[in-house]
């Protein structure tokens, strides 16, 4: 049938003028695209070590910072990033991850030279609820965990980790205080936390 | 499709490019046959991404670029689309625009493409679009067509700006991330920001819609 014949290379020709254009544009933007998506991953690394950069930085330009100051380590499977163009003895930023309430928790947590000590940590992709978990990407309770310690002084596996405390109750060195309202968020952040300072401990700090 | 029937009142006169029915077919998607507020269609991203003003403005732009793309081509294309492969032919075009602008935010407005999410990805679903291109674009000429296309997509988005407006102002006391409400006076009410206060502010929006545009006699044969 002449029809069918028509409908075939019409479909056809519809479906190779569609692949074009998207495989042209989706060239085209590659290499736009994949730095983007570098560039996020290396921004929350240096916010968190406090490295500086532009505010407007492009993702080439943050990326060429980061090579510049920054350097990828591996101990034992685990990859950190030493800063070591810092001027206060090389710190260091562990990406780690953990299951949230609602999905997936990236963070990112940085020590300072002595590895003991938290220089900051960022909780930089997580689903929690709005206004309740979801207060674990703020300042208000990021900020909470710089300066406190992530094992007792000599401390060897197994007695590092920390506590996330219902809300307003910690005090010692190894006690943050957790969300009003999203216990179980808290929770689970202490336990994702706690599995990366286990780590640390065990594999980056022998290596000193 | 009960939209593809012409309206009432034809202008009549002399027929240009748009036939005499640019006003109606203007007025149709912006008020009288809205996507949300009369037809409730392509909700999901009506709810999903309205929690904030900015996120709502590019889907309202990327809906806009989609929706207008749509009607367009398949306009032109009418008179030689086999009816067989109609629908596969109308979600290609749609799935190409809709890819295009996806890939546009993530290489050049990362942060913004990463605050929607999968939603950009998912206008290729917004029933509004196949159903222009379907009850429209295949039967009416081109000019008219895009202006179909306009006209809903600014129906669309009007919707969308006005849902995102209240929820970011009533759910975080901001507008476009600038304090409008200051916290010392405003509590924050997280419920709107959250998704059953989509829900409930799009249930006030169109009952809001609905009383000003008056009662009318229900006579659509809603599917």
């Amino acid at each position: 049938m002449p029809n069918s014949a028509y409908t075939i290379i019409f479909s056809a020709i519809v479906g190779i003028l569609c692949a074009s254009v998207l495989a042209g544009w989706g060239s085209f933007t590659r290499s736009y695209r994949e730095a983007n998506r570098k560039a996020e991953r290396v921004r929350n690394i240096m916010r968190v070590l406090g490295v500086s950069y532009p505010e407007k930085a492009s993702a080439r330009e943050l990326l060429d910072v980061f090579n510049e100051k920054l350097e990828e380590r591996e101990a034992d499977g685990l990859t950190y990033y030493a800063y070591t163009g810092a001027e206060d003895g090389t710190p260091i930023a562990v990406p780690f991850r953990g299951s949230g309430v609602w999905g997936p928790i990236k963070a990112v947590l940085a020590l300072e030279s002595d590895q003991r000590t938290i220089r900051g940590i960022a909780f930089y992709e997580q689903e929690e609820t709005p206004g309740l978990g979801a207060k674990i990407a703020t300042t208000g309770f990021t900020s909470k965990f710089k300066g406190k310690r992530i094992a007792p002084d000599n401390g060897r596996p197994g007695e590092a980790g920390m506590t996330i405390t219902p809300p307003n109750q910690a005090g010692g060195p190894r006690e943050v205080d957790g969300i009003s309202g999203a216990t179980m968020t808290s929770d689970r952040v202490e336990k994702m936390l706690n599995d990366i300072i286990e780590n640390i401990v065990a594999k980056v700090n022998g290596n000193v | 499709m009960s939209d593809a029937q012409p309206a009432p009142h034809m202008a009549g006169g002399d027929l240009g490019p748009l036939e005499g029915r640019g006003k109606e077919t203007l007025l149709e998607g912006l008020w009288y046959n809205n996507p949300i507020a009369v037809q409730v269609l392509g909700i999901c991203p009506a709810l999903a991404v309205t929690n904030k003003l900015s996120t709502s403005a590019v889907m309202a732009a990327a809906v806009f670029f989609v929706m207008t793309g749509t009607t367009t081509i398949v306009s032109s294309m009418r008179r030689i689309i086999p009816q067989r492969v109609r629908l596969m032919t109308q979600m290609a075009i749609i799935s190409t625009l809709v890819i295009l602008v996806d890939y546009y935010l993530k290489a050049f407005h990362f942060e913004i493409s990463r605050q929607l999410g999968p939603y950009v990805a998912l206008i290729i679903t917004n029933c509004t679009i196949l159903g222009r291109a379907e009850g429209f674009g295949l039967q009416n000429n081109v000019p008219l067509s895009a202006l179909d296309g306009v006209s809903n997509a600014l129906g669309y988005a009007s919707v969308l700006l006005v849902l995102g407006a209240t929820r970011e102002l009533l759910g975080s006391g901001t507008l476009l991330g600038a304090t409008v409400l200051h916290e010392s006076w405003y509590e924050p009410n997280h419920l709107m920001i959250l998704a059953p206060g989509a829900f409930i502010a799009l249930g006030f929006l169109v009952a809001a819609y609905k009383a000003i545009k008056g009662p009318e006699e229900e006579e659509e044969d809603t599917p």
